[in-house]
């Protein structure tokens, strides 16, 4: 029993050294920090003037009031008018504007982030590029002109520029609103795979999202990638 | 109790040494910690002209309110003459959003905030300092900016049909970076755990964030101040990943 009680009051001193230790890690992991932030922004807020009867209070609403109207408008103008479209390149979706409404939404596909490469000297990175992009035209049942890459991911050979072998229909869907630099975007064969990043730059979508965007975006409007 | 006293006399010895030494070592630990906040909250004072920071009109709080809403639409305009994505994070609204050119194209709700109070009470040169367009000047996170699979061109078409495409979903996001105006943010995204319940796990983030701080540096004589802000993970990473490497980042609160 003797031993009992000895072992039990060893394990107590255990326990208490251990609780110890456990507060001040938390004092030191938790609470310094906190007072840290405390005593920080109260040193920032001090300020030598609590007086405010030198100021005319009326006068300088009304002046802050009318900059205020001025930059709302400034602001105001630069949301693109009419139509645009923003494009989420990591959850790959997509939201269309008109009048700065939201009039559709949904999935998309964008850039694999795939690299692949060829040699030492050649390598292409399918990736949609993020930033504001232009539609510069629209065409209804498009045709792709297969780059070399679409070649060289197959493991076939390249032909040269121009060869027929390049021209694909019935591929990229119903339209096509092209951005530039050969990106577009167009619909797809694998309409299961919208929602995920397969593409090699460019944007794919639903054969439903694909026709109202290209109705409600002229040429002309903005698309935000991002 | 005398006998007690002796019998244990090396327990008694081992509790109270480290009790004492834990004292000591927090007593030093708060006061050069406290040391390292004077040092930088009088270097930030410093480098503020003085009549921004007794600004009378700041006292009063319709004033406060509307100069916060126009520096906000400033700073706005500014960035928006730039080609890049920018990051906005307003603590007003606790929303964190992205913006190109004056639009904003996406905005993610702030789920949890620490300090909850971040820099709401400031003098108006402070708060001039601390909203101003600042740019990363160092950032690390838990995931690629660009997720990028290095893939070997096949050489012919058995090789290519033979080329997985799997991908390995990414860990959630714990993004940290620090700021030219000396402010450093830290944003975590919130998962979804087995039962598809969001799981925020803020007090274990916290414990793990100071005491990798600590791990660093036991005594550190820098202090800047750390905003930890939790986001909905997809958002978070949809965020992290538009904006550029040296991205520029705005404060409203």
């Amino acid at each position: 029993m003797e031993k009992v009680k000895t072992i039990l009051i060893w394990l107590l001193f255990v326990v208490a050294i251990l609780a110890t230790v456990v507060a001040f890690a938390y004092i030191n992991i938790s609470v310094i920090p906190e007072m840290q932030f405390a005593k920080y922004q109260a040193e920032l807020s001090k300020t030598a003037t609590t007086d405010t009867t030198s100021v005319n209070k009326d006068a300088e609403i009304k002046s802050l009031t009318k900059k205020l109207d001025q930059l709302a408008k400034r602001a105001q103008r630069l949301t693109p008018g009419n139509a645009f479209l923003i494009i989420n390149t990591t959850n790959n979706t997509f939201e269309l504007y008109k009048n700065n409404q939201i009039i559709r939404q949904g999935r998309c596909s964008t850039g694999s982030f795939i690299h692949l490469e060829v040699d030492s000297t050649k390598s292409f990175t399918f990736e949609t590029p993020k930033g504001v992009m232009t539609v510069q035209n629209k065409v209804t049942n498009p045709v792709w002109t297969k780059p070399d890459w679409a070649f060289i991911e197959e493991g076939l050979p390249v032909p040269s520029p121009g060869h027929s072998s390049r021209r694909e229909a019935n591929v990229l869907g119903d339209y096509a609103l092209k951005l530039g630099d050969g990106y577009m975007i167009h619909g797809t064969l694998y309409q299961r795979l919208i929602g995920s990043p397969v593409t090699h730059g460019c944007v794919r979508m639903l054969d439903d999202d694909l026709e109202e965007v290209y109705k409600t975006l002229p040429i002309g409007s903005k698309v935000f990638i991002y | 109790m005398k006998e007690i006293l002796k019998k244990y006399k090396f327990g008694f010895i081992a509790f109270f040494t480290i009790l004492v030494i834990l004292i000591a070592g927090t007593v030093f630990r708060y006061l050069k910690s406290m040391d390292a906040v004077h040092t930088a909250a009088n270097e930030k004072l410093l480098s503020i002209p003085e009549a921004e920071i007794n600004d009378a009109g700041w006292n009063i709080p319709e004033i406060q309110e509307k100069k916060k809403e126009v520096h906000w639409l400033e700073r706005h305009l500014t960035l928006a003459k730039s080609d890049s994505l920018n990051l906005g994070i307003n603590l007003t609204d606790s929303i964190v959003q992205v913006q190109l050119k004056g639009t904003v194209l996406f905005q993610a709700k702030i789920q949890k905030q620490d300090p909850v109070h971040f820099f709401d009470e400031l003098n108006y040169g402070t708060y001039l300092d601390f909203t101003k367009i600042a740019k990363i000047t160092e950032e690390q996170a838990s995931i690629e900016k660009r997720p990028l699979k290095r893939i070997q061109a096949p050489k012919n078409e058995e090789e290519a049909a033979k080329i997985k495409h799997d991908s390995i979903p990414d860990p959630l996001l714990i993004w940290k970076f620090k700021l030219d105006n000396q402010i450093e943010v830290v944003i975590t995204g919130i998962g979804l755990n087995k039962d598809s319940v969001v799981d925020l796990r803020y007090k274990e983030n916290m414990l793990r964030y100071n005491a990798e701080k600590i791990k660093q540096k036991l005594i550190s004589e820098n202090y800047i101040p750390t905003l930890y802000i939790w986001l909905n993970d997809k958002d978070a990473k949809a965020i992290y990943r538009a904006i550029p490497e040296r991205g520029k980042v705005v404060f409203r609160n």
